[in-house]
């Protein structure tokens, strides 16, 4: 998290105090580590690499990291979210001499940290993680920002000023990326309305179709799926409507139709972070890594073939004013779906309230589960 | 089909032909997995060296595998005093679902005096496990529901509660994801200092020790034997067997419960979506290779323990894949129950 | 209006698969082998159905592959459980476990690739979709066109012909069975290929017919779900069919809730179709109807047992 707000919101405060104790054997802000031996590293899997989604695209950046590095890189799947089987798997590899371990999901984070108390002098990367510590960062990409380029792109398609969003489960991560996305259909035409449905469940493709057609049922002209499988993709391509993937470049799933993919090219933090930690010099940060558009973790696959000049345009300036931090996604005047304001005009979302957002915002049609 | 020989149940098998055609059902398994795994690439040599000695000879493989036996052993518990009154608990999750949530409740609102944290989180998950189970206990009794229906039925009620105060109520505030706070320090079983080894061993050797008893040394394990689960001839004979019965499958919810609380309080110290999987698997199977006797059911989830301590190896170090662990683990049970036969029956020639 | 027609016409798509998984077992069980291994079968009938067409198949014989694939499996089970006795519930476990695990293993190099299913019948035919009629109509598959005839069949099949009664006289008393000269056995295997072939074909509509793509533990419990409506149809065909449909909306409803913004809490409103089952298993019960459960089910027949 490298810029706050001046008025932080309790999460913020929470984090705070976290970092607070977290910090206290760092002296500025971020902390130091130093590796011991030859860098070994290792990628710890919840299920398939080969997953055509989540996985396979820090897959392609651990295969970055052996290529580029000349590291050995291990590779273990299928390690379930519960903190014996993940720290017998830790164990393991710290006693062979691997000292970079990089956990791929959130249910790895906190048996993670544990992990990095007992063994300070092994590095930790947990993406999608929530704890940080002196040898520990927890990195995600601030996919809103590609969300919203999506959005766009969206917006621009629709004839009925309906779209829609699939989605997995209502978390921060989640629910960024469907704000956001309706955020930037609605900066093209503030009359477009967004359909967001969860799964609830990450993959199961049968019920991803259904509920696709669940969405274009409601006169949704656009299609997005915020989860991996392609029936969803398949079902807007039969329905010959426009669709934006996940993860991966996803246009083999909806050759005529897609629009564009938000992809995460994990390569752009992997890389360099471990490099500095086989150069000595990587220091965790105190929030974790959280970059987006500006270092390109997160970006659009090449547009699809129906994707007019006037939007690639579009986005691009939109894209520019991002990185250049003139345009925000969340900045004020954002309202919730209820109609309470979130941020007056002027302001903008912090990042504590980003990861702890639990709602929908104005534009967006849908449920909140278990609210 | 075998009209000229008769498939004859044999009397009083006896010890040896029984370890035979378990060990032999053993052995075949073993080796057709083996075979699998020489066939994904796993060098013959590195199954000894890393697999076996790995799993059962060094200190790091034994302490995982004592811990991962403690839920097993109650789940496993759970699903033999079940099976001993003929009452097919296929909900041991959803039990042990109502277990863990009992327990996060206590955890997270520090509900009683610190220094009673623990046995009130073992009491209330008990009780939930077993109120969870009294649904289907009396569905079954009051309107003859199918116990495999509505066990299995509301092991999946119980899922989408944890979901429903996962992301809901219990939701991590500081980025929502479905996963709890950590539980304060009080909620915790204490660290044996061997391993992740925790002082919940005592009380699942307790636990074991008592249900032990209670089976083999105890009327109740004469009444459960002599009749089973069946209430009209219960009532006949005057023996209060449906008491028994009652409150062994009780018991049974109670475990599974119990369960719920060893894996929250012990190992993950906070509840999530997947602390529960896959137990039902396990307590089934457990249970029915032990024969449903309280001891075997101690050496048997050990046994598992080091399945699940031996898959991790071999995942770690030769990217052997979840499906793999699970194929080998159906291919062990079938042949042992396929070898079964061969002790169980004789082929009889007629005079 | 809209909504009523989207939900109705979207129900067919999650009831066939439970259907026709369920009708397998009614048959597997009207001969008294009691088979948990539905979630094994479907998954292998799954794999198999998708490999088949990705390796440039007709997706209608990737539908038949998916059949005899998971009656390979079936005939395992059959083995185990006909032939050497094993216990039926554990076997059927490890039917389980050897299905999800072989698919997990084989399947590898085919998740995630998209490939062609079945026409819908709109392709098929041109239906118009200007009515309500025609729009539900339209993107029906000919194999759900197909399950009431199949459910009438079989009913017909298992409970007025001659040779569904020596199925049933199998599943109820084995050795009145035995002595009538109805080879016990033989009619045990035969009950046990059916439901591979059933279950399999389910498994293969999920991925051919539904999702057009192949990922790991795609059947995501359905087969479990199969088990439990045997239980609640009673062992009656036509009663599956009822069954899977309320089922099937129940849990079409939610999503499409959702869609529309209706302010319900998601996870409990997802119980709907586990509670729905049990109260109409007890709303049966409270009626005095018998379960029609086999009374031989899950039991070992020796000739020598016979009295």
């Amino acid at each position: 998290m490298k810029e706050r707000n001046t008025k932080p919101s309790a999460s913020a405060r929470l984090f705070a105090a976290t970092a607070a104790v977290l910090a206290s054997c760092a002296a500025s802000g971020a902390y130091a580590f130093t590796l011991e031996g030859a860098p070994k590293v290792a990628f710890i899997y919840a299920s398939s690499a080969q997953d055509g989604g989540w996985n396979e695209a820090l897959e392609a950046g651990r295969k970055a990291v052996e290529e580029q590095l000349k590291v050995p890189v291990a590779v273990t799947e299928n390690i379930p979210e519960e903190a014996t089987k993940l720290r017998a798997a830790i164990d393991l590899y710290v006693k062979r001499g691997f000292n970079i371990i990089i956990g791929t999901t959130y249910g790895y984070s906190a048996p993670m940290a544990e992990a990095a108390k007992a063994y300070p002098n092994v590095a930790f990367l947990s993406a999608s993680g929530t704890e940080n510590g002196p040898n520990m960062e927890s990195f995600y990409a601030r996919t809103y920002q590609g969300w919203y380029l999506a959005g766009i792109a969206a917006g621009q398609a629709t004839k009925t000023k309906k779209i829609g969003i699939l989605a997995g489960f209502p978390v921060g991560v989640v629910n960024w990326d469907i704000n956001s996305f309706a955020l930037g259909a609605r900066s093209v035409d503030p009359a477009i309305e967004t359909v967001a449905v969860f799964a609830n469940s990450w993959w199961d493709p049968v019920k991803e179709g259904q509920i696709a057609q669940a969405i274009l049922d409601q006169k949704a002209d656009v299609l997005a799926t915020n989860l991996s499988a392609t029936s969803a993709l398949d079902a807007a391509e039969k329905a010959g409507v426009p669709s934006v993937g996940f993860q991966l470049d996803m246009s083999h799933a909806a050759p005529k139709t897609i629009q564009t993919s938000v992809v995460f090219r994990w390569e752009k933090y992997l890389v360099p972070t471990i490099k500095e930690i086989i150069d000595g010099s990587w220091k965790p940060e105190e929030f974790g890594a959280f970059e987006g558009l500006e270092t390109g973790v997160v970006e659009l696959a090449p547009f699809g073939p129906t994707v007019s000049e006037e939007t690639k345009a579009k986005i691009e300036a939109a894209k520019q004013d991002i990185i250049a931090g003139k345009l925000d996604p969340f900045q004020g005047l954002l309202k919730k779906q209820d109609g309470t304001v979130v941020v007056d005009a002027g302001g903008k979302v912090d990042d504590a309230a980003l990861w702890s957002m639990d709602y929908f915002v104005d534009g967006v049609i849908g449920t909140m589960p278990a609210k | 089909m075998l009209d000229t020989a008769f498939l004859v149940r044999r009397q009083n098998p006896g010890f040896l032909l029984t370890s035979l055609s378990y060990a032999g059902g053993l052995l075949v398994g073993l080796t057709v997995s083996a075979m699998l795994l020489v066939h994904a690439g796993v060098p013959a040599s590195a199954l000894v060296d890393e697999f076996l000695i790995a799993t059962f000879l060094t200190s790091d493989g034994l302490s995982q595998t004592a811990t991962a036996a403690l839920p097993l052993v109650l789940v496993g518990l759970a699903s033999a005093v079940a099976m001993r009154v003929r009452f097919w608990n296929i909900g041991v999750e959803g039990q042990l679902w109502l277990g863990a949530i009992a327990s996060t409740w206590v955890a997270l609102n520090g509900i009683g005096p610190e220094a009673l944290r623990l046995p009130t989180m073992f009491v209330l998950a008990a009780l939930a496990g077993a109120a969870w189970i009294a649904i289907s206990l009396f569905l079954k009794l009051r309107w003859g529901v199918n116990e495999v229906i509505s066990t299995l039925l509301l092991g999946s009620v119980a899922f989408l509660l944890v979901q429903h105060l996962l992301f809901g109520v219990w939701r991590d505030p500081a980025n929502s994801f479905p996963v709890t706070a950590t539980f304060p320090e009080a909620s915790w079983f204490s660290i044996l200092g061997w391993g992740q080894l925790h002082t919940g061993i005592f009380l699942v050797a307790g636990i074991a020790l008592s249900i032990w008893f209670v089976m083999e040394h105890s009327r109740a394990g004469f009444y459960a034997d002599a009749v089973g689960f069946n209430a009209k001839a219960a009532l006949a004979t005057g023996l209060p067997v449906l008491r028994t019965a009652v409150g062994l499958v009780l018991l049974s919810g109670a475990l599974s419960g119990v369960a719920g609380m060893m894996i929250v309080a012990g190992t993950e110290h906070r509840l999530n979506q997947s602390v529960g999987n896959g137990y039902l698997f396990s307590a089934i199977v457990i249970a029915y290779l032990a024969r449903a006797k309280p001891l075997w059911v101690i050496v048997v989830s050990f046994a598992l323990g080091a399945v699940f301590t031996a898959g991790n190896v071999l995942k770690v170090f030769y990217s052997i894949s979840e499906a793999m662990i699970v194929l080998m683990q159906g291919t062990v049970l079938m042949s042992i129950l396929m070898a079964q036969f061969f002790s169980t029956y004789s082929l009889k020639r007629p005079n | 209006m809209d909504f009523l027609i989207g939900w109705i016409a979207i129900i067919p798509s999650y009831a066939t698969p439970l259907l026709l998984a369920s009708l397998g077992l009614i048959i597997c069980e009207k001969a008294g082998v009691l088979n948990l291994g539905a979630e094994g079968l479907m998954a292998v009938g799954a794999m198999t159905g998708a490999v088949t067409v990705l390796s440039g198949a007709d997706p209608w014989f990737g539908l038949a592959a998916g059949s005899a694939a998971a009656m390979a499996l079936a005939l395992l089970f059959g083995i185990s459980t006909v032939a050497l006795r094993a216990n039926h519930t554990l076997a059927g476990l490890a039917v389980v476990a050897i299905g999800l695990g072989i698919t997990g293993v084989v399947g590898r190099p085919y998740v995630q690739k998209t490939f062609p299913g079945i026409p819908n019948l709109g392709d098929l035919f041109g239906i118009d979709r200007s009515s309500a009629f025609g729009r539900i109509l339209a993107v029906q598959d000919p194999v759900t066109l197909a399950l009431p005839i199949l459910v009438g069949a079989l009913w017909w099949w298992i409970s007025k012909s001659r040779h569904g009664l020596r199925l049933r006289s199998v599943g109820e008393n084995p050795a009145a069975a035995d002595v009538a000269g109805i080879d016990v056995q033989l009619v045990q295997f035969g009950a046990v290929l059916a439901s591979g072939l059933l279950c399999g074909l389910a498994g293969a509509y999920l991925s051919v017919a539904t999702s057009h793509v192949w990922v790991e533990g795609m059947v995501a419990s359905r087969g479990w779900i199969a088990v439990a409506l045997v239980i609640f149809s009673r062992w009656n065909a036509a009663r599956a069919l009822w069954g899977a449909l309320l089922f099937g909306s129940a849990d079409a409803l939610v999503p499409r809730l959702q869609a529309i913004g209706a302010d319900v809490p998601v996870y409990l409103m997802m119980t709907l179709p586990y509670v729905l089952t049990l109260v109409v298993l007890v709303a049966g019960s409270m009626s005095g109807r018998r379960s029609g459960e086999p009374a031989f089910l899950g039991r070992v027949y020796l000739r020598q047992d016979k009295q």
